[in-house]
């Protein structure tokens, strides 16, 4: 097929540049680790009770491994949400859904807490199954909204306000809620909403990556249906696509890996809205074949990134990652208007 | 022989909720035969689209039954009627990277397995369709870089790609320059004439539709049907009947608008 | 200026001499020939600074003295030494009666019924001081492990005023506490209870760095009511008992390590080198690792700073919120980089349960106490059969 080559290329270097971040991010820290004691940890030789082994396997490599999980869940429901509603300012915050995901948290830790339980001061929220429920079927119930406008109105400028305004009215009711939470509750919530991708252990980041790498691969299995759906519902149709199934099933796994993306780090900022249109202007392409895979590699570049530079190396303290994903992501957006606005002109 | 096509006591029109509903066109009676070029003709608003569209089973129909071959639309899969008939319509896809292979790449998806992969032989049948519309130079360029009438023909391309007995186009030349229009209008001559395929197009076009068709469906904006072929419908007047317009009158022999004269 | 007002009299004469007459008339009843009495401001300002003596020893947050029966309270910013942010000027209604008290909302009647506090720690003191029937209103009475406190709420002695980080304002003016102490979080930012119109006295012992000066501020509230020798002797006898224990640890041969607190939301808050709880290992012969660090409160380290200072730290001190369980399993489930910790695995976790034992309410009066517990821990043959009262040595 043509253009393969260079799709190959840009593959290539990003999977390149995904593996170095990774190992970057076992490589640096507040805490100045030789490269060869981190090769000695890594490789399995670093004695016993080794300070060094416990900061890089238990507390790096997880941030690493989470870090790359909400990169892909993220970045490729993004996509998704892109394609499915046409629209290229579509994302998992600017429609509310990260919100939605947001609230089923504040609901349970709320009600949690009122029932004597302190569930946002755990610093791992061990296979916390109410969580995940919540964050899941918040942002469902969000999606199924969304939905159920998108039905009824064809205009897709007009779902995305109406998104845009459940993602409010959704900030809102979680307002209020922290209004009459205690001290502790509003830090905790307040520090849980910058988001920080070390709240997770080995197990649970591998957890995540599992659940987003299998359901990416649904995903990918749809690349058929998501290149006739930018074609527009009729054109689809008549490809053979049964378009209202389509639709459905992958807003229901986008609303599953944005909760997945956002219950075990806090909701990430613009990675789901910017990578895709990174993407496609790397990569030149807008099948889904192609871009499914380069969403992946830079979702996971970016992540990865974001975090290296959140961590501060050689500073003793570290920010927190929405403040790096919107200072980076922020331009993407702006860019991507100015872009339409200029093609538009012509 | 069996019609690809055919329609049988059809209703059209719009269904509302509380049962109300409003028809169009009731009682319609038409067969489409391989190898027809045959056009729906009619002035604007008149149903032309609500036909097709009913034809295609985006919209139900008020009464009457339609069916590809032998078999009832209401029967036929999503997936099963895109090998029946493929289609060419007025909608304006989005800017995007998709060039004019991805175009017309999606008009095999009918074929391929889950995943959308092309064989070989898909990517055969996908340059031969575009060398057909007479675009091979074109197929890597993004398909938003081209002009209204080239993306139509890449549409048509598509439409070619997936190698259905039966091509729906709705207005395929309403939007086009002259030169195009003409370019279309042969094209799809060739496609039923030569290579058997059946051709409905719905268009406002008189001009277009006599000069190609070979039946014409006409469908009046009270309601009015009739069919027959362009000379007969000429000759016996039937055209003047749903097209003339207080003025303005048609003059059949060529076969233009123009204004009635005093005499 | 002058130039004006000839303008304006050539242009309208009459108008002119009525804005005269007006003029003169707001300047005549302004000056009140009748005041005569004297400013108490002017009572302490016109005594010599050799002569004016604080009561106040350790606490820097506020300095009091007494003259003629009239105490002046001075509450300084807690950030900028010798700035004041407050003064008040407390004396019997019998005494004020002789002073110019129009329009002074810093003079305040001794023992007034009605006093409104919103701080747990003031709380309890009032409490040891056998105070509380002096006070009308409270906040997040809930919270408030007291159980006089609770009884009076209940029969609506005590008002519920506030709750969870907001006032009930227009409760508040109802209720018409004669003042409010409150707990100021910033200091430059008009505070919300400002708009009740009500006296407010800022009130924060936990600014203090050093036990015995957090301990102090019973005296601030002591001096608005009568019976300020009760809290006087009552701080005596905490001194004597802090600097007894305190000698205690003096000459110990070796010190063990100890860092504090946990890892939260992506941030370790770490106790400065010079805060509150530093200065107590400091006293109970511990070696805290962050003892040259100058923060006054606490600060956010990354938990790899934290880890490779203190993995091998002798001893761990936590103090547990309302609901965390004291077991090294809950530990370790709620974070299992936890357990890498030396202090984790021979086991000597330092506990406080601070919903059992009120930590937050009764500690601050409680500070010889407090350090006793940590040297027990720390030097357990110096106090031996020693029952501690607010740390334990997790199980």
């Amino acid at each position: 097929m043509h253009k393969q080559g260079r799709t190959g290329i840009w593959f290539l270097i990003f999977s390149v540049l995904t593996a170095v971040l990774f190992l970057a991010n076992l490589w640096y820290g507040s805490v100045l680790i030789s490269w060869k004691d981190v090769l000695a940890v890594l490789v399995g030789q670093s004695g016993e009770d080794s300070v060094y082994e416990v900061i890089i396997l238990n507390y790096r490599l997880p941030q690493a491994i989470t870090a790359l999980a909400v990169g892909i869940a993220l970045s490729v429901a993004g996509l998704v949400l892109q394609t499915v509603f046409r629209n290229p300012l579509a994302g998992p915050s600017v429609l509310g859904i990260s919100s939605g995901a947001s609230l089923g948290v504040a609901i349970v830790v709320s009600a949690g807490s009122l029932a004597g339980l302190e569930l946002l001061n755990q610093s791992y929220l061990v296979f916390d199954i109410p969580l995940v429920l919540a964050a899941v079927t918040g942002s469902l119930l969000v999606l199924l909204i969304i939905i159920f406008v998108a039905q009824r109105i064809s205009n897709v400028v007009t779902i995305l306000i109406i998104g845009i305004m459940i993602g409010y009215t959704v900030s809102a009711v979680v307002g209020v809620i922290q209004f009459f939470s205690r001290e502790e509750e509003l830090h905790a919530y307040i520090l849980w909403g910058l988001g920080s991708f070390s709240k997770t252990n080995n197990a649970q980041a591998i957890f995540l990556l599992v659940i987003s790498v299998l359901l990416t691969i649904v995903v990918l299995s749809y690349s058929k249906g998501l290149n006739a759906l930018l074609l527009g519902t009729a054109y689809a149709r008549s490809s053979g696509i049964n378009v209202k199934v389509t639709q459905n099933m992958l807003l229901v796994v986008a609303g599953l890996l944005v909760a997945l993306g956002t219950v075990f780090t806090g909701p990430v900022a613009f990675v789901g809205l910017a990578v895709p249109h990174l993407a496609r202007n790397f990569f030149k392409t807008s099948a889904h074949g192609l871009l499914i895979p380069a969403v992946i590699v830079m979702g996971a570049s970016l992540t990865l990134a974001c975090n290296l530079a959140a961590k501060l190396p050689g500073y003793d303290t570290s920010l927190p990652i929405n403040a790096v994903t919107s200072l980076i992501g922020a331009p993407v957006v702006i860019w991507v208007i100015v872009k339409r606005g200029k093609v538009k002109k012509t | 022989m069996n019609p690809l096509l055919k329609i049988k006591g059809l209703k059209t029109g719009f269904r509302y909720k509380k049962g109300r509903s409003v028809s169009l066109h009731r009682d319609l009676n038409f067969d489409l035969f391989k190898g027809q070029f045959i056009t729906v003709l009619g002035p604007n608003g008149a149903g032309k689209s609500t036909l097709l569209k009913t034809l295609l089973g985006y919209q139900k129909a008020l009464g009457g039954e339609v069916f590809y071959g032998n078999t009832p639309l209401e029967s036929i899969p999503v997936k099963e009627l895109a090998k029946r008939t493929a289609v060419v319509l007025t909608d304006k896809l989005d800017e995007s990277f998709l060039t004019v292979y991805d175009i017309v790449a999606t008009g095999r998806y009918p074929y391929t397995g889950i995943t959308g992969r092309l064989t070989e032989q898909d990517d055969e049948v996908i340059r031969e369709a575009v060398a057909m519309v007479e675009m091979t130079d074109f197929i890597t360029r993004y398909f938003h870089h081209l002009s209204d009438g080239e993306k139509q023909k890449v549409m048509i391309a598509r439409a070619v790609a997936q190698k259905t007995p039966l091509i729906i186009l709705d207005e395929p030349v309403a939007y086009v320059d002259a030169p195009s229009k003409i370019e279309i209008m042969e094209l799809l001559l060739t496609l039923s004439h030569e290579h058997g395929i059946g051709i409905l197009m719905a268009t406002h076009d008189l001009e277009a539709a006599v000069r190609f068709s070979d039946r014409l469906w006409l469908l009046g904006s009270r309601g009015e049907i009739a069919e027959g072929s362009p000379q007969e419908l000429l000759e016996n007047g039937v055209i003047n009947r749903f097209f003339d317009k207080n003025n303005i009158i048609l003059n059949r022999e060529k076969i233009i608008f123009e204004k009635k004269l005093k005499i | 200026m002058i130039y004006p007002l000839i303008k304006l009299y050539k242009m309208a004469p009459q108008r002119f001499a009525y804005l005269l007459l007006t003029v003169s008339i707001l300047t005549i009843f302004s000056c009140n020939p009748k005041q005569n009495k004297p400013e108490i401001a002017s009572l302490f300002d016109a005594i010599p600074d050799s002569l004016l003596v604080s009561k106040v020893l350790y606490a820097s947050g506020f300095d009091l003295y007494e003259v003629h029966q009239i105490r002046k309270l001075v509450v300084y910013h807690p950030e900028l030494p010798g700035t004041i942010i407050a003064t008040f000027y407390i004396a019997d209604s019998s005494v004020l009666t002789d002073f110019e008290v129009r329009n002074a909302p810093n003079i305040i009647k001794l023992n007034s019924e009605r006093a409104a506090v919103f701080s747990a720690t003031q709380l309890n003191a009032f409490d040891k001081l056998s105070l509380l029937g002096h006070v009308i209103g409270i906040t997040e009475g809930e919270y408030i492990n007291n159980r006089h406190i609770k009884e009076k709420l209940e029969k609506g002695e005590i008002i519920e005023l506030g709750a969870n980080n907001h006032f009930f304002i227009e409760k508040i003016m109802s209720v018409q506490p004669d003042y409010i102490f409150y707990s100021p979080y910033k200091f430059t930012a008009k505070h919300p209870l400002k708009v009740t119109g009500i006296p407010l006295i800022p009130f924060y012992d936990y600014h203090e760095n050093t036990p015995l000066g957090r301990a102090e501020w019973v005296k601030f509230s002591a001096a608005f009511f009568d019976g300020y020798a009760r809290a006087d002797s009552l701080f005596k006898d905490i001194e004597r008992q802090y600097t007894t224990y305190r000698s205690l640890t003096k000459d110990v041969a070796s010190k063990p390590t100890v860092f504090s607190d946990k890892y939260f939301n992506g941030q370790w808050y770490v106790p400065g080198g010079k805060s509150y709880i530093a200065t107590l290992f400091k006293d109970a012969g511990a070696d805290y690792l962050w003892k040259d660090d100058q923060h006054t409160g606490s600060f956010p380290l990354d938990y790899e700073i934290v880890y490779s200072k203190a993995y091998e730290a002798d001893f761990w001190r936590i103090v547990g919120s309302y609901d965390d369980i004291p077991s090294y399993d809950a530990l370790a489930e709620e974070n299992s980089l936890y357990e890498n910790f030396k202090a984790f695995k021979t086991k000597h976790v330092l506990w406080c349960d601070a919903q059992k034992t009120a930590y937050f309410e009764r500690s601050s009066l409680e500070p010889h106490l407090v350090l006793a517990d940590l040297i027990f821990a720390f030097h357990p043959k110096v106090l031996p059969g020693y029952q501690p009262k607010y740390y334990h040595i997790l199980e």
